[in-house]
């Protein structure tokens, strides 16, 4: 069942089916997510693709971008804003259609939120070998720098993991939660940098790389997957605490309320 | 039977407070906020229950509809809490059998099998040991990779039951499907495993509406009414308190 690496590695823990349980459920979230369909997996690449294209022909032919590779530098940015995108908005789903465990076992709700992160990392990293393959014609320039991309993930998926617990938190009490949620995330995408330069941003709002973090996340990220250039130091260890800051607190919050999600879901 | 409590339950109470229509928005909780605490209606589902269960013992829980045994399971289950003052104590892994409950409809009995079992304390390798004693207990074999939405009611609780039998948890608890699920071959199966069950030590609460059951299975047995404890004891004198409680709610 479990042929996979990580599935084998774990099984040499001992008495320990904690790891393995969680990489069983991000499995199953990932197969029901991509393969009920026909087209399985290339859905979790058509969207992006589809976005990359229409931004990249309004922005050069009609706004004249001149960022440099700009195909490139959309393509990280759409991936990267996406994976959040994404997993917030799906995480909203989680505890109802994890109902059949919480009502009847005792499951820890923790590695529900894990397990529902990595499933979307998993469809993450599928997009990440193409980007790597398209950069590999389209002449980014790699070199160690590009190891700088392992931080801007680790931090990109506790961030991923704090807002999913956080969003879940105010949605036991609050349905529509997802409709103010559509908005933050319309706001983010146009204020991330995603579509122009991160610096542009803080040129003109220059708090904002405090309170948005994909400020530097982006920043960052193109800097090891495109330009081979080194981080900015500051926005990477400030990005990282934030998103250690974000789990702790949103862990204890959900914590908090959990007992409630029986009563009423 | 030596003392050796897995649950200590003293004083327990559970209040809800509920509204007559919910509130769920956002624009709901604005307008109406001066007004949404004295909007609550409290309902007492339990009140003051006290008892004790020790290894290896079997307690019948019985008690008319609305009489607070599901929300009993759910606080011992730790998915509900209690209101302050109570005292609720659990030892070891519990899980709860109720009707056609415990899976993903979308996923097949493999996934969850694989699923259930290990959050119930399995590895998947001893999982993949036993994969198709617990499908061939469940009578499933040509089922297996099909989806559980696909499943009767009798085929869920089947398999429920299996997973639950060879994953040994510390302590059952099994909401209506003792000898009541499945055709005359799986009742007897089931039944039979119950009685080992009580025999192998296993810690099992159940409720059930049969009397009958609840007399041959339980070593003590707790009537509730209307959320409170009316006595904890011997089967048969609690079996016939329950009844006295019928007949009089009958006769009224």
């Amino acid at each position: 069942m479990s042929g996979s690496l990580v599935g084998r590695m774990a099984q040499h823990l001992p008495e320990n089916n904690r790891l393995e349980r969680i990489w069983k459920l991000a499995q199953i979230d990932f197969m029901r997510r991509y393969y009920n369909d026909r087209l399985g997996l290339l859905w979790a690449l058509i969207n992006p693709m589809f976005q990359i294209a229409v931004f990249y022909i309004v922005f050069t032919r009609i706004f004249n971008s001149r960022e440099e590779n700009f195909i490139l530098f959309l393509f990280l940015g759409i991936l990267i804003w996406g994976v959040f995108s994404e997993s917030s908005r799906a995480s909203l789903a989680i505890l109802r259609a994890k109902r059949y465990l919480i009502e009847n076992v005792q499951v820890n709700k923790f590695d529900l939120f894990l397990s529902h992160t990595l499933s979307v990392f998993m469809g993450f990293a599928f997009n990440l070998v193409i980007y790597l393959v398209v950069a590999m014609f389209l002449d980014a320039s790699f070199n160690a720098n590009a190891l700088f991309i392992i931080p801007v993930l680790i931090t990109l998926f506790l961030i991923c993991m704090g807002t999913s617990m956080l969003l879940n938190t105010i949605y036991i009490f609050i349905d529509d939660i997802r409709h103010v949620w559509d908005i933050v995330v319309f706001l983010g995408f146009w204020t991330s940098g995603i579509l122009y330069s991160v610096d542009k941003i803080i040129e003109v709002f220059p708090a904002f790389v405090y309170i948005n973090p994909f400020l530097g996340l982006l920043k960052n990220g193109r800097n090891a997957f495109l330009y081979g250039l080194p981080p900015d130091y500051f926005l990477l260890v400030y990005n990282f605490v934030f998103a250690v800051l974000l789990l702790l607190i949103s862990n204890y919050i959900f914590k908090r309320c959990e007992h409630l999600i029986t009563e009423k879901l | 039977m030596a003392e050796d409590p897995v649950i200590e339950i003293r004083n327990l109470n559970k209040t809800f407070y509920v509204r007559e229509k919910p509130v769920r928005s956002i624009r709901e909780v604005v307008l109406n906020f001066s007004r949404l605490a004295a909007e609550k209606h409290k309902i007492e589902a339990l009140k003051g229950v006290t008892f004790q269960v020790n290894r290896g013992e079997v307690i019948g829980i019985i008690g008319r509809n609305g009489s607070g045994k599901s929300t009993l399971l759910s606080l011992i289950m730790g998915s509900m809490k209690p209101d302050k003052g109570s005292f609720l104590k659990t030892e070891g892994t519990i899980t709860k059998l109720t009707l056609g409950m415990g899976f993903d409809p979308n996923l097949s009995a493999r996934h969850n099998i694989y699923v259930n079992g290990s959050i119930l304390g399995l590895t998947f390798k001893t999982i993949g040991n036993i994969f198709w004693d617990i499908i061939g207990f469940a009578d499933l074999d040509d089922f297996v990779d099909t989806p559980i939405r696909y499943y009767s009611t009798g085929m869920k609780t089947r398999l429920a039951f299996s997973i639950a039998v060879h994953a040994d948890a510390d302590v059952f608890l099994l909401d209506e499907i003792v000898g009541g699920v499945g055709d005359e071959n799986f009742k007897m199966k089931s039944q039979q495993i119950f009685k080992d069950a009580f025999l192998s030590k296993r810690t099992i609460l159940f409720v059930s509406h049969s009397m009958k059951n609840i007399k041959e299975f339980s070593d003590k047995v707790l009537v509730l009414d209307k959320g409170k404890q009316i006595m904890f004891g011997d089967p048969h004198v609690a079996v016939q308190s329950y009844l006295n409680l019928v007949s009089k709610e009958t006769s009224r």
